[in-house]
């Protein structure tokens, strides 16, 4: 068969997907809607900062001092307070999820701080959630280290004699919306990629179409190439939009080149694709193929990417697992392209990975469209 | 459409001791055929018979297990690797991307073709005539009626100028004057030269066709000429003409008699062949009935080469129903009208079917009997009208009229994944069967209809007869006095067909009334009354019989078959609608 | 006869949907397999605490106090590997690649300044494309150094001058997840995540599935109405519902020894309502959709926003407020607030109810709209 024709049959079988793909409805929700709704979702829903934190107050001492205390914790822009006048009280709001924390400030507070004793106060957390619990810790020793500075006039903080002298790069302020927007942008990638295509070529078999198609002179790597042009060139329209979306809603800067990114995501659609493409070829069932790209590639793209919890931290087995995941490769070549700028060493390990995976998905993808027909 | 290549070898197709395999089913063995360039072949045989198959290794989409096929002198593989053009295969429903425009359909298999440019143009251009597809070139071809699709997907596999035209079953699911137009548009191609290949479970289609090629359960059973085959019944085949109140029961009396391959409603006469060793006292006892000799038709050497029809009396028929209905009109359909927006699908409709009554409605594809069918069995709410089943109003009480009837849809809506028994206990439970009657009445049934053996199978294995056997089954358990059939022998080879309508004859005599659509003229003659829609109104009703003399009447034509009176109705309506 | 008609479709139509969901061997497989392993997988992989950190050690100092701190470093089960790197311009390429999560630098004069009595900073750089984790991680570094300044000897916290200002020492106690485990608040949380997703699902496509096969019209044309047919649709995925909710309940508590304070009364009648609000909502969309791609679509369209904005993976307060407001809606997020509560705080019977309440309110709605969408259809 000569190339030109090669190329024009491709062509064909493009276009005809194309026409397929802009008479069909749903591909606007996936192309357009959903990838701008859930990076909304991610870029709202999703913070690991810490907020406000409400605080139940039980101050039993009442005095000038006690007082004072508390008015720094209302006033701190972390905290938001809640007097309370007993214990049972203050559990019930903890119980019930109204505050995240109680300060009780001892009775003998203020007359110990009077005779120039040290006082003493407790601070219970809520811990059913650690990142909250953690941060309410260290702000609330904040504020009171904060208000002896001011205690009593003239009087001076105690310093540690070893200071720890942060500096954080890429992210200064440490925003979570920074991180988390490329690794939403991740989830959303992988969502949109294995959604496209998993069901497609069980629909054409269903229809009777792929029967036809293969008596026609086309080629099975023609027919899968003619699907995956097409909704590679979907994903990545859907990957600028939301690149965009990043920078513009979100305020997230972009320090590496639109050409890099363009080579990463591409290597990851690829992959993504392919993972869809694998699910339609190797399910009879829509629903079982459904479920199938619900579970390897949605969940793990969420929880197993680096997007939310950090890898290095899991165990030994699941760092094992997380090496099979592309989302996990294409997640750091996000924050780093987003956050760092362009470092190749990151970018030439994540793309080698990516494509060795995207070359596995395809080439079992093509290995099934033959075994389909022999059936 | 292109010249025959000089030198052309005297067959286009040369099956070598062909055979196939699926793991452990054997779908072809043995298979020795030669098929004549430029002629229309047809490829008949029963449900399951390898006719897919065999087309599918034509189209070089199989390798054969062992054998070989050649096309035009070459291996098929060989063949299409050096001129993929020369065949043209269309499968079974068609293969059409729905979602995409007639044009965009043609363009993607010109494309995939390689043919280009002005001769793209010309090709279109030519294929739309030929087709008369030219004003709907915009429309989505799933908006397209059931023999426009069938004509597109003939355009498309026309598309590379074949030698060679496989067509897949193209005549299910399409309606008399559809059916007509293509094999019209056929019969031209082989005219210019081309060889078609045209697979078919309906007998009357193969008998047009010059050659034939019989198959059944994989082997080949006949191939040459149909006439050929025909005579092989001659001699053995007769008329009888009972009285039109005693049809039913002659017809029931021959079809359980000894030696009697084929009995079948043809008109008002019944049309019996006897078997080749039927004893000579048969031959007096139809004398003596009165029975006329019949020139054969390739129906009834088929059914003799297969042995001949099921005789096993229906489970059905010693069945004694009292349904205590007060009313003999089982079916009432009164000013039934559906408007989809400003679209109306059904208008004004009405009519009464009686207990013990078959009642037809015919009509194009798209005339509006599914939409009449549909409100008929509670599946969709009449705009206005009333409609009610055995004596229950279907808009008030829809749910006990519902208990009150039985529904065979299409496809034999079964659930595939469940087994036969499964099948049958959610349709019992679901009609609210008690218990003991169900444990009385499944096995008996099942063994009555074939499916002992099959109980624990899963229904998507089982072949399409047994399947359609089931889907009566899970609609007659609960005895209903009211039984809906729509299209329910689509596709079905006309042994199937035959016992299918044995068993429904059977009910219809202990007096279930049957309202069934179909498009398939054989199966209309079995009814007692038709009516004929288009356009959403009722353009005739009455008996076949009546129909036909109406036509006769209106056209000149002598004797004329129900499925020539059908088409003059349509075109007779079609012309007064062109005129005002 | 004393089995109402009603109450027997209905029975039947569920026995049917569960037959066929476990009658293939793929989708059997498929409805148990991937649940247990994303529970334990995720389990086990979500975690916010920070483990197996690389630092990167610029060590100008070399003097006692540095080979101290470099010695906890190594000691301190946070941190995996600790290498040293010999100039300023090797942590830019450190940080970047990835090698090291935080580089630390101790300055020429650490030792002595800290031997002087004088302030003594060290500095430390932190990848900010992992911000929580490195935050995280110089928390813990934060802590090693103020127990390195504190073995210091008493001299040189002498020579810092007069330590008579009063104080006040906060002492800091967790209630219901002493060691902050991440795992205690992520595994209750999951429970709800994946009941959500299967539910959403199952009953989501089932209803698109007999559209497309044909027996949905002769559902339809049997006795069964368009209510028992919608209820009985429903049903097989609280079933599932309620059996994934046990394994989970089951794994959870014995696998990862999340402690259970609450009631399990309270518990199932949560998995169970919660289930029904699941199968509601995937009601709701299979009597929208025409075809499974579509259900599919829509289940994904609904369920991920539902899990977002749950509180089930970053706490529901932290959102802006119109989000908050929007969150009421989602019935996950209801179901967070209760198996947390449950789980580990013995919520209080009032607070449970109230949204247990709202949990009944959104499966009733839900089913309502299904079921008139469901007979309006017909």
């Amino acid at each position: 068969m000569s190339g030109r024709l090669w190329t024009r049959q491709l062509g064909a079988l493009i276009l005809k997907e194309f026409r397929q793909i802009v008479r069909d409805p749903s591909s606007y929700l996936v192309a357009g809607v959903l990838p701008l709704l859930f990076l909304l979702l991610f870029g709202f829903g999703i913070s690991l900062d810490p907020g406000v934190l409400q605080l139940a107050v039980l101050n039993q001492s009442g005095g000038v001092h006690s007082r004072g205390l508390e008015t720094a914790f209302a006033h701190s822009p972390w905290f938001r307070t809640h007097p309370v006048r007993h214990m049972k009280e203050a559990e019930r709001l903890m119980r019930d999820s109204v505050v995240q924390g109680v300060l009780v400030l001892h009775q003998d507070m203020d007359a110990a701080l009077q005779r120039g004793a040290p006082a003493e106060a407790l601070l219970v957390v809520d811990g059913t959630e650690p990142n909250v619990a953690t941060f309410m810790q260290s702000y609330a020793q904040g504020v009171v280290l904060r208000w002896q500075e001011t205690f009593p006039p003239g009087g001076r903080s105690v310093e540690s004699a070893l200071r720890l002298e942060p500096r954080i790069w890429y992210n200064p302020t440490a925003r979570s919306v920074f991180f988390l927007i490329p690794g939403a942008i991740t989830v959303i990638m992988t969502l949109i990629g294995t959604l496209l295509t998993s069901l497609v070529f069980a629909r054409e078999w269903e229809r009777g179409t792929m029967e036809a198609m293969f008596a026609t002179p086309v080629s099975r790597g023609q027919l899968l190439l003619g699907k995956l042009i097409p909704y590679f060139c979907m994903g990545i329209f859907s990957m600028g939009l939301c690149g965009v979306a990043a920078v513009l809603l979100f305020d997230v800067p972009f320090r590496g080149s639109v050409g890099a990114l363009l080579l990463i995501s591409s290597v990851f659609m690829c992959c993504a694709l392919g993972q869809g493409l694998l699910i339609s070829t190797a399910f009879r069932t829509q629903l079982v193929a459904a479920e199938a790209g619900l579970f390897s590639g949605f969940l793990p793209a969420l929880l197993l990417s680096g997007f939310v919890f950090d890898i290095n931290s899991m165990p030994p087995i699941l760092q094992a697992i997380t090496r099979l995941i592309p989302a996990a490769y294409f997640n750091t070549c996000m924050r780093t392209i987003f956050l760092a700028g362009d470092v190749w060493p990151v970018f030439l390990h994540g793309i080698f990975f990516m494509s060795l995976l995207a070359a596995v998905f395809l080439g079992l993808t093509y290995h099934n469209l033959q075994k389909r027909l022999d059936k | 459409m292109n010249a025959p290549v000089a030198g052309q070898p005297d067959a286009a197709v040369v099956l070598r001791n062909l055979g196939m395999r699926f793991g452990a089913r054997e779908a072809l063995r043995g298979i020795d055929a030669r098929i004549t360039p430029g002629r229309i072949t047809g490829l008949v045989g029963p449900d399951a018979a390898g006719k897919t198959t065999l087309l599918r290794l034509m189209a070089g989409l199989m390798r054969p297990t062992s054998g070989s096929v050649r096309i035009f002198g070459m291996d098929a593989a060989a063949l299409l690797a050096a001129s993929p053009n020369s065949i043209g295969y269309m499968p079974q429903r068609f293969g059409l991307y729905e979602d995409l425009s007639v044009r965009a359909n043609l363009e993607l298999h010109a494309r995939l073709r390689g043919v280009e440019g002005e001769e793209r143009a010309a090709i279109f251009a030519r294929l739309l005539a030929f087709t008369s597809l030219g004003p709907f070139t915009e429309r989505l071809a799933g908006r397209l009626s059931g023999g426009m699709k069938q004509k597109l997907g003939i355009a498309c596999a026309l598309l590379g100028a074949p030698r060679l035209l496989l067509l897949d079953e193209p005549g299910v699911g399409v309606d008399p004057l559809s059916r007509r137009e293509l094999w019209e548009m056929v019969g031209e191609l082989s005219r210019n030269g081309m060889t078609i290949v045209w697979s078919t479970a309906y007998l009357d289609e193969a008998a047009r066709c010059p050659e034939i090629l019989m198959l059944d359960e994989g082997g080949l059973l006949f191939a040459g000429s149909p006439q050929v085959m025909a005579d092989r019944a001659r001699g053995r085949v007769f008329f009888l003409s009972p009285k039109p109140e005693e049809r039913r029961r002659v017809l029931q009396e021959w079809t359980e008699r000894e030696g009697v391959d084929d009995a079948v409603v043809q008109g008002s006469a019944l049309r019996l062949v006897l078997r080749e060793q039927a004893p000579p006292s048969l031959y007096r006892l139809l004398e003596a009935d009165g029975g006329v000799a019949a020139q054969p038709r390739l129906e009834d050497a088929y059914m003799s080469a297969l042995g001949g029809m099921l005789q096993t009396p229906s489970p059905f028929g010693g069945m004694d129903r009292t349904h205590e209905i007060d009313t003999e009109e089982r079916i009432v359909a009164s000013g039934l009208t559906k408007r989809f927006g400003t679209f109306t699908a059904a208008a004004n409709i009405s009519f009464q079917v009686r207990a013990g009554e078959i009642f037809g409605l015919l009509g194009p594809n798209g005339a509006g009997k599914s939409t009449t069918f549909r409100m008929l069995c509670g599946l969709s709410r009449p705009t206005s009208g009333q409609c009610s089943v055995a004596g229950v109003d279907l808009l008030r009480a829809s749910s006990a009229a519902r208990a009150r009837l039985g529904y065979m849809a299409q496809k034999f809506s079964l659930y595939p994944e469940l087994t036969v028994l499964q099948n049958i206990h959610v349709a019992a439970d679901l009609y609210g069967v008690d218990r003991r009657r169900q444990a009385e009445r499944i096995p008996e049934l099942c063994a009555a209809l074939g499916l002992r053996d099959a109980m624990r199978q899963r229904t998507e294995e089982l072949p399409l007869g047994q399947k359609q056997r089931l889907a009566l089954l899970c609609a007659t358990l609960h005895e209903p006095p009211v039984l809906f059939l729509d299209e329910p022998t689509s596709g079905v080879d006309a042994r199937t067909r035959r016992d299918f309508w044995k068993h429904i004859l059977a009910l219809t005599a202990a007096g279930t009334a049957v309202l069934v659509t179909t498009h398939f003229m054989e199966e209309a003659e079995y009814c007692d009354r038709l009516a004929l829609i288009n356009n959403g109104v009722v353009i005739r009703m009455g008996t076949p019989d009546a129909l036909k003399e109406e036509c006769a009447r209106a056209t000149g034509h002598p004797n004329p078959t129900l499925e020539e009176a059908f088409i003059a109705c349509i075109e007779e309506q079609r012309n007064c609608g062109d005129a005002s | 006869m004393t089995i109402l008609p009603q109450w027997r479709r209905l029975t039947t139509i569920v026995r049917k949907e569960l037959l066929v969901l476990f009658s293939n061997r793929v989708s059997r497989i498929m409805l148990v397999v991937p649940p247990l392993m994303q529970i334990v997988l995720f389990g086990w992989a979500a975690t916010l605490e920070v483990r197996n950190v690389d630092v990167a050690v610029l060590n100008r100092d070399g003097g006692a106090l540095a080979e101290e701190i470099l010695h906890r470093l190594r000691g301190s089960p946070t941190f995996r590997h600790v290498f040293f790197l010999t100039s300023e311009a090797d942590i830019a390429p450190v940080i970047d690649g990835e090698r090291a999560l935080l580089a630390l630098v101790l300055g020429q004069e650490l030792s002595r300044r800290a031997a002087a009595g004088e302030e003594a900073a060290v500095q430390v750089i932190l990848d900010g494309r992992r911000a929580n984790a490195s935050q995280i991680a110089a928390y813990y570094l934060q802590t090693i150094l103020a127990d390195v300044a504190a073995s210091l000897p008493r001299s040189l916290m002498a020579a810092q001058g007069p330590t008579d200002i009063p104080a006040v020492n906060l002492h800091i106690r967790c209630w219901f997840n002493p060691n902050l485990e991440f795992q205690w608040f992520f595994l209750p949380n999951l429970i709800g995540m994946l009941s959500f997703m299967l539910g959403l699902v199952v009953t989501g496509l089932s209803v698109a599935r007999e559209r497309e096969v044909g027996t949905f019209d002769q559902l339809l044309a049997s006795p069964a109405t368009p209510t028992e047919i919608a209820l009985a649709k429903l049903l097989p995925g609280c079933i599932i519902g309620l059996v994934h909710g046990t394994i989970f309940l089951l794994i959870t508590v014995f696998g990862f020894g999340v402690p259970f304070s609450g009631s399990v009364l309270l518990l199932y009648a949560a998995v169970f309502i919660f289930a029904l609000a699941s199968g509601g909502v995937g009601l709701m969309i299979s009597s929208i959709a025409a075809t499974q791609q579509q259900a599919f679509l829509g289940a994904f369209t609904v369920g991920v926003p539902c899990i977002l904005i749950s509180g089930a993976v970053t706490p529901v307060m932290n959102m802006p407020l119109f989000l908050q407001r929007a969150s009421e809606l989602n019935p996950v997020r209801h179901f967070t607030t209760l198996a947390q509560g449950v789980f580990l705080k013995d919520i209080s019977l009032s607070a449970a109810l109230l949204s247990l309440g709202k949990i009944a309110l959104i499966a009733l709605v839900c089913i309502l709209v299904a079921v008139s969408m469901f007979r309006r259809r017909v």
